[in-house]
């Protein structure tokens, strides 16, 4: 029984890993996406930051070292990218982006020092999985917290309606700045762990083709919650990883596929939480017959509970004041 | 802060279409100042303008905050609302967030205090940052009368409960002058009166009201004084009921002045 249980967690590890490394190149690719670029600009980061990993490793350095000095790497390339980006629109900024990753072979070629040529760069020993695993979980912790934040809702701003995001005080050039930035650090974690769960790096592993599985996964999943790529990258890498050869032109194919489907017949994705409140919304606009009524002036609270900070305002008083009597 | 508009002069052509042509307003800090005109008549255009989504072809815009007078004419529009001037649009354009309280939690962006970094490492002053404009846009929700749709789908909402949102958005900045184009477009009665309960409060409250709108009811329960554009010229200011007894104005609004429509 544990023999079967132990020969079954190394035929997961590969698989597995492989997953949370599309997982990560896909959340790249959402986080562009959430402010309207159509891009895989954090795959090309993650070809830097698989790089560097690999020499740095090789150089005896920790695992730890490489995830740390990848993302960063990948975060800073990103940011170079953005400010060559800032000017093109948006489909062209996803154009550009496919560029970028068809440089990645003949960059890899013309430095073999660096990069080891065509022949790439082979790890003394695999790495645990359980590293590509910790990639994954600092990825979504990450994803999480910018979903909440200022910069999250900055970005759907700027997607949904730039003028009204202009209105709101929302500088194009920092939030698209950011949102490359944090798409090179994801990418960028996502190409040390593909080269970690691989135990090697090679030119062609940051392909185009890498580009559209990465988009796949984040298509599937859908850009409306930050578990979508995640979620994505489950249902599309691990099945052929688990059954197909690497790179095999059935997989290759299949994925193709897969995206040509999504774009026409799915393009929110599987997982799109406003979908559910939506069709209760419609639900409830059936049953709805009159004008709705604004809520009893009672409704109103008459005082805020917090009195610093930089919320305090004017309407304070206003409030109060008309808490107090009918409107 | 609450602040005070100083214009004069504007003018705006579109391809040598007269939009707005020598225009002057003065919106007093602390008022609610009518920008009134039937349709087309560049109310929008010069909203646009103030708020630097338009550039003037020529003319002075001035924002007046404690003595101090700063020229914005031509700014870009996220250099303006960092300077406290907020805004609704005619059409609402809410942004397809997940939910009515995130619609008017982007609209304090202006106040964020976290870093990025912060943020990211859900620190605690990132996260006193977050308590505070949470609690402080469901204030505003319940101040326009959606306290109790803050986790609703917004286009679950109603025309005139999405220009509500609209406005606790403009509001979660905390604006120097708020301007409100066309707020009652589209609305019943009972929500222009809902509307009007809520400018007034606003009012009282000391924010600087714009109110670009061709709604006259709504123009004399609200406002102090009054500007009155058509085809883009200015035909009258004054308080509203002035404007309102002008024969330019009822030419306006009704093809014929009052005198000569009762002589029908
Ligand atoms: N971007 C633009 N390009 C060309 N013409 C424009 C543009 N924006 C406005 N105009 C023109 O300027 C004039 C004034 O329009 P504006 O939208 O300001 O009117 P308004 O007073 O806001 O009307 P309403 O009451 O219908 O909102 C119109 O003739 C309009 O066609
Ligand atoms: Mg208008």
């Amino acid at each position: 029984m544990m023999e079967w249980l132990t020969d079954l967690s190394a035929n997961l590890a590969t698989p597995l890993g492989l997953t949370a490394a599309m997982a990560l190149l896909a959340m790249s690719v959402r986080c562009l996406w959430a402010v309207g670029v159509p891009s895989v600009a954090g795959v090309a980061c993650g070809a830097l930051a698989g790089y560097l990993a690999a020499n740095m490793l090789q150089a005896g350095l920790s695992v730890a070292w490489a995830l740390l000095a990848g993302g960063l790497a990948g975060f800073w390339f990103g940011l170079v990218l953005a400010w060559g980006a800032a000017r093109l629109p948006p489909a062209w900024q996803g154009l550009a982006s496919l560029a970028l990753l068809g440089l990645v072979l003949p960059l890899a070629r013309l430095l073999p020092d660096w990069t080891g040529g065509r022949e790439g760069l082979a790890l003394d020993s695999t790495p645990p999985a359980l590293w590509s695993f910790i990639a994954l979980a600092l990825g979504l912790l990450l994803a999480a917290r910018l979903e909440g934040s200022w910069f999250g809702r900055a970005a759907i701003a700027l997607r949904q309606d730039a003028a009204v995001a202009a209105g709101l005080g929302i500088q194009r050039p920092a939030i698209l700045g950011l949102a490359y930035g944090f798409a090179g650090l994801l990418g960028g974690w996502g190409g040390v762990a593909l080269v970690l769960t691989r135990g090697a790096v090679a030119p062609g592993m940051f392909s185009t083709s890498l580009g559209l599985l990465a988009l796949a996964a984040a298509l599937l999943g859908g850009a409306y919650h930050w578990l979508g790529p995640w979620l994505g990258a489950m249902l599309i890498v691990l099945p052929s990883a688990l059954v197909l050869d690497e790179g095999s032109a059935i997989q290759d194919f299949a994925v193709a596929l897969v995206v040509l489907a999504l774009v026409i017949f799915l393009p929110r994705g599987l997982l799109d939480p406003r979908d559910s409140s939506r069709r209760a919304a419609r639900a409830r606009h059936r049953q709805r017959s009159a004008v709705p009524a604004m809520a009893p002036v009672d409704d109103r609270p008459r005082r805020r509970r917090s009195s610093g900070g930089p919320h305090r305002s004017r309407l304070d008083a206003a409030i109060k004041r008309r808490g107090g009597g009918p409107a | 802060m609450t602040a005070g508009l100083e214009i004069s002069g504007i003018s705006k052509a579109f391809d040598g279409e007269r939009a707005l042509e020598d225009v002057a307003l003065t919106v007093p800090a602390g008022s609610v100042t009518g920008l009134m005109g039937p349709n087309g008549s560049g109310k929008s255009v010069l909203v646009d303008i103030i708020t630097g989504q338009t550039r003037p072809d020529a003319g002075r815009v001035q924002l007046l905050t404690e003595g101090d007078r700063q020229e914005i004419g031509g700014l870009p529009a996220e250099t303006i609302a960092g300077l406290g001037v907020a805004r609704c649009w005619a059409d609402v354009r809410l942004l397809g967030m997940a939910s009515v309280l995130d619609e008017v939690l982007v609209g304090a962006y202006t106040l964020r205090q976290a870093s990025i970094l912060g943020s990211m490492l859900g620190l605690g002053a990132a996260r006193r940052d977050q308590r505070e404009s949470l609690e402080n846009c469901r204030q505003l929700l319940n101040l326009v009368g959606l306290g109790a749709r803050t986790q609703s789908r917004p286009d679950a909402l109603s025309h005139g409960e999405r220009a509500r949102v609209g406005i606790a958005r403009a509001l979660a900045s905390d604006p120097g002058l708020l301007i409100l184009d066309g707020p009652a477009n589209g609305l019943a009665a009972e929500e222009v009166a809902l509307l009007t309960d809520l400018i007034l409060g606003l009012k009282a409250a000391g924010v600087t009201v714009l109110l670009a709108e061709r709604n006259m009811k709504m123009i004399a329960d609200c406002c102090d004084s009054v500007v009155v554009l058509n085809a883009g010229r200015r035909i009258a200011a004054g308080s509203p009921a002035d404007c309102f007894a002008t024969a330019a104005v009822q030419r306006a609004y009704f093809g014929a002045t009052a005198a000569g429509i009762a002589a029908c």
